[in-house]
């Protein structure tokens, strides 16, 4: 079966490119976080991904996150974004 | 309130979006339409709806969006995104007295789905030849309207003229816009002037825009605002000047007099009471910030 993923944001200064990949039923949430300020806000942009996820009651995603020091709103969009496309694409 | 100047900003760039903290002019535009490609309308959407959720800074500025064509799929997600957040005036693009009658449909549905207790300002963009020949119509479309705005590129381009620096060819549309502008009451913006870095040409055209009735002119360039300022902030002498006239005209009891050695009947005092409302609305914003 074709893997059903999507991206959104870029990797300019203040961005945040995140790439989710939809898992299998039951597989739960997975975060992979690479930021130029992972040392020192690495749990602050873990805690606004897990909130948006809540949210927006998504279960079972790959989330990849590649920050440049994005501020919380562009990650709550940005992994909106790419979750409302990862439903796009599963639909199609 | 639209202000003297309005600066836009593309809706999808966080980095601009948070630049913006530091912008002087009276209104910030965020921009849905031209500025973001097609493919990325959605993340610009959610990214402005983010932002305007979230930076306290910009709950004191004046915001306006310019939306997508409101006949298009896109202006009903502009709309689904950002009105539910409050009331900030949408720019209307390639307005027609159709265009402004769709966008009002499409707004009363979402107001009243949504339970809004306000109505969404409209500020129809004028930028076709056909938009300009029906102006006054536009601006009697809606009630919603609270301004009109003149765009030169689209206008130039669908007219087939080259945009120079000497505007002969917009001046009937300048001066039409500024006209049905001021018979509506309304606020009216000029065209964004294009070379960043011709700050004496974007004083040229600033001041013809003042003298034509504009109430103020869109910026692409932070560093446009102070000039754009300069030209529609009334002067110290005019100030005074006005003042003067104001309080003999009020103390004589509205009669005809002069003031130092000029005539001033009812047009002339209404005119000095203009520029002391300018002022006013001038030290409240900042006079030349």
């Amino acid at each position: 079966m074709k893997q059903v993923e999507a991206t959104a944001g870029t990797d300019d200064r203040g961005d945040v490119q995140v790439h989710v990949i939809k898992l299998k039923s039951g597989s739960g949430i997975d975060i992979a976080l690479e930021s130029r300020v992972k040392s020192l806000y690495a749990e602050e942009i873990l805690k606004t991904v897990r909130k948006t996820l809540k949210e927006l009651k998504v279960s079972d995603m790959r989330v990849e996150i590649n920050d440049q020091a994005a501020f919380d709103y562009v990650i709550t969009a940005r992994l909106e974004t790419a979750l409302r496309r990862v439903q796009q694409a599963g639909n199609r | 309130m639209i202000g003297r100047s309005a600066l836009f900003t593309p809706a999808n760039n966080p980095a601009r979006i948070n630049a913006t903290v530091a912008i002087k002019s009276d209104s910030l535009v965020f921009d849905l339409e031209d500025s973001i490609s097609p493919e990325e309308k959605d993340a610009a959407r959610i990214l402005l709806r983010e932002a305007l959720k979230s930076l306290d800074f910009l709950g004191d500025r004046n915001i306006l969006i310019r939306v997508n064509d409101p006949s298009t799929e896109n202006f009903v997600q502009d709309i689904s995104e950002i009105g539910p957040l409050g009331c900030f005036p949408l720019m209307i693009p390639k307005a027609s007295e159709a265009v402004i009658c769709e966008a009002e449909k499409e707004l009363r549905e979402l107001e009243a789905k949504g339970s809004f207790n306000y109505k969404i300002p409209m500020i129809p963009v004028i930028e076709t030849p056909s938009g300009v020949e029906s102006v006054n119509e536009i601006l009697k479309a809606s009630p919603r309207i609270i301004g009109v705005v003149f765009g030169a590129e689209d206008f130039t381009a669908a007219m087939g003229v080259p945009r120079t620096k000497d505007i002969t060819q917009l001046l009937y549309a300048r001066s039409r816009i500024a006209i049905a502008a001021r018979a509506a009451g309304i606020e009216s913006m000029d065209t964004p002037f294009p070379d960043i870095d011709d700050i004496e040409g974007l004083r040229e055209e600033a001041q013809s825009a003042r003298l034509l009735g504009f109430t103020g002119k869109q910026a692409i360039h932070p560093q446009q605002i102070e000039i754009i300022h300069q030209v529609f902030t009334p002067t110290p002498e005019e100030i005074e000047n006005a003042r003067k006239i104001v309080n003999s005209f009020t103390e004589k009891g509205g009669r005809v007099i002069t003031v130092d050695g000029k005539m001033v009947d009812k047009p002339v005092f209404k005119r000095a009471q203009v520029i002391l409302g300018k002022s006013q609305t001038s030290a409240r914003n900042g006079q030349n910030d």
